[in-house]
């Protein structure tokens, strides 16, 4: 069974997994650094194919609108369809110590042998990354100010080169609990921007506040 | 990770544009976009058939490339992935299942020497990349290339999984010997790591008559 998932390593490189497959193989990801290893080698075998195809001289126009981009930042047309719809298996438990206090939550997660859970610090925010040992993330922030109006904070999970878009809060409430719909895999990191209201394909400006996964 | 792609000379590295870059210098940008460029919206073009589109990727692709975090992933290796991970899940959203066309799958039987990545694909046996082609720039999954080729999908899987190690290897080897021709190339590692090897992902070998996918279905 497990040299079949490592099998799944080429075919998500390759983005050629179902849907299912492709959940299930990053579950499997978020705990394997054998896989981790895996894709990271295969990424680059996967960008050499784009050669396969015959380039194409992009119109005129869109040199302009690229090199527009450089400087400023716009709307963006296509969000993508959200991959992630994950149940948290600790959200109740994380909400609940969540009100105890971030502090103490933060240091009760860390110490208890028992638990499955994983507690990172934040940068730049006060709060923590709870992350479950599939990779399964919830995020508890307070002392945000709500996002100016018009906009909204977006979640990203960065890995690969790329980052994932991962939800949107308002950051109106004290403390906001904020289960994150994709996986963060071991080496990622998450980052919080401000963002258009609706949410944008790729973050815009630098992180209000990070963590990251080990 | 250690950059097999990318290109190292002219007007700097890809490292080195993309830290301007992501520090406002549009003209790096530029030079990034007349090296990947025409690569990406051919790709997106190909996978989307959407002119339109395809320019929207590709402007997403360098906004994001321009707007990112630092990271040890190389400038080309992000645009690609980033244009492709966008047309998949466009294609996907569009149509849930679609038999395979191999109407361009073979449109480019020449490989003409000149990049790494095109040197490389030459190198990878024909099958193979010929999966891999419809697999990548056709935007196939594997159970729908498994269905057109009336083969169960682990060996397809597994002809996907060799080729990848081909290619991978092909990248490995050009670099090294690209390292050994020219001394001024930036100094890197005399030898470069191989995370992968045959013998740790090969599962089991498959008999050489299972190997040759057939055609089934071709029209």
């Amino acid at each position: 069974m497990e040299d079949l998932i490592h099998q799944s390593a080429a075919g998500w490189a390759l983005n050629a997994l179902s849907d299912d497959e492709e959940r299930a193989y990053e579950a499997h990801l978020a705990v394997c650094g054998r896989c981790q290893e895996t894709v990271a080698a295969f990424a680059e075998a996967a960008a050499a194919l784009a050669y396969a195809t015959e380039p194409v001289p992009p119109p005129e126009r869109l040199r302009r609108r690229v090199l527009a981009a450089a400087s400023r930042e716009r709307a963006t047309v296509i969000t993508l369809r959200p991959r992630w719809a994950y149940p948290v298996a600790a959200a109740a438990a994380v909400a609940a110590l969540a009100a105890v206090g971030l502090g103490l939550w933060a240091e009760s997660l860390r110490s208890d042998p028992v638990s499955s859970l994983q507690a990172l610090p934040l940068r730049g925010a006060q709060g923590a990354l709870v992350l479950g040992q599939r990779g399964e993330a919830t995020l508890v922030v307070s002392g945000l100010r709500r996002a100016p109006a018009g906009t909204t904070y977006e979640i990203w999970v960065m890995r690969r080169g790329s980052a994932q878009a991962a939800g949107l809060f308002e950051g109106a409430a004290k403390t906001s609990t904020l289960h994150l719909n994709r996986l963060v895999p071991r080496g990622s990191f998450v980052g919080v921007t401000i963002e258009r209201a609706g949410g944008s394909l790729h973050p815009s400006g630098p992180p209000v506040f990070t963590s990251s996964r080990a | 990770m250690t950059a097999l792609l990318g290109r190292r000379h002219e007007c700097g590295s890809d490292e080195e544009l993309l830290t301007r870059a992501q520090h406002g210098d549009a003209a790096a940008l530029e030079v990034l976009y007349d090296r990947y460029g025409s690569v990406v919206y051919g790709l997106a073009v190909r996978m989307l058939g959407d002119l339109e589109v395809a320019a929207s990727l590709v402007e997403d692709a360098f906004r994001a490339v321009a707007h990112g975090w630092p990271d040890d992933v190389s400038a080309e290796v992000r645009i690609v992935t980033h244009v492709h991970r966008a047309a998949i899940e466009l294609r996907r959203e569009k149509a849930r299942a679609r038999p395979v066309s191999e109407r361009e799958t073979d449109a480019r039987t020449e490989y003409p020497e000149g990049t790494r990545a095109l040197r490389a694909l030459s190198r990878v046996p024909g099958d193979q990349r010929k999966l891999l082609v419809l697999a990548y720039c056709d935007g196939y999954t594997i159970d729908e290339l498994a269905e057109h080729f009336a083969e169960p999908r682990e060996a397809v899987g597994r002809e996907l999984r060799d080729g990848m190690l081909s290619l991978r290897e092909a990248l490995v080897n050009d670099a090294a010997q690209g390292r050994s021709r020219s001394a001024d190339v930036e100094s890197r590692p005399a030898r470069q790591r191989l995370p992968l090897t045959h013998g740790r992902l090969r599962i089991r070998r498959v008999p050489s008559g299972d190997r040759q996918l057939r055609g089934g279905g071709r029209t």
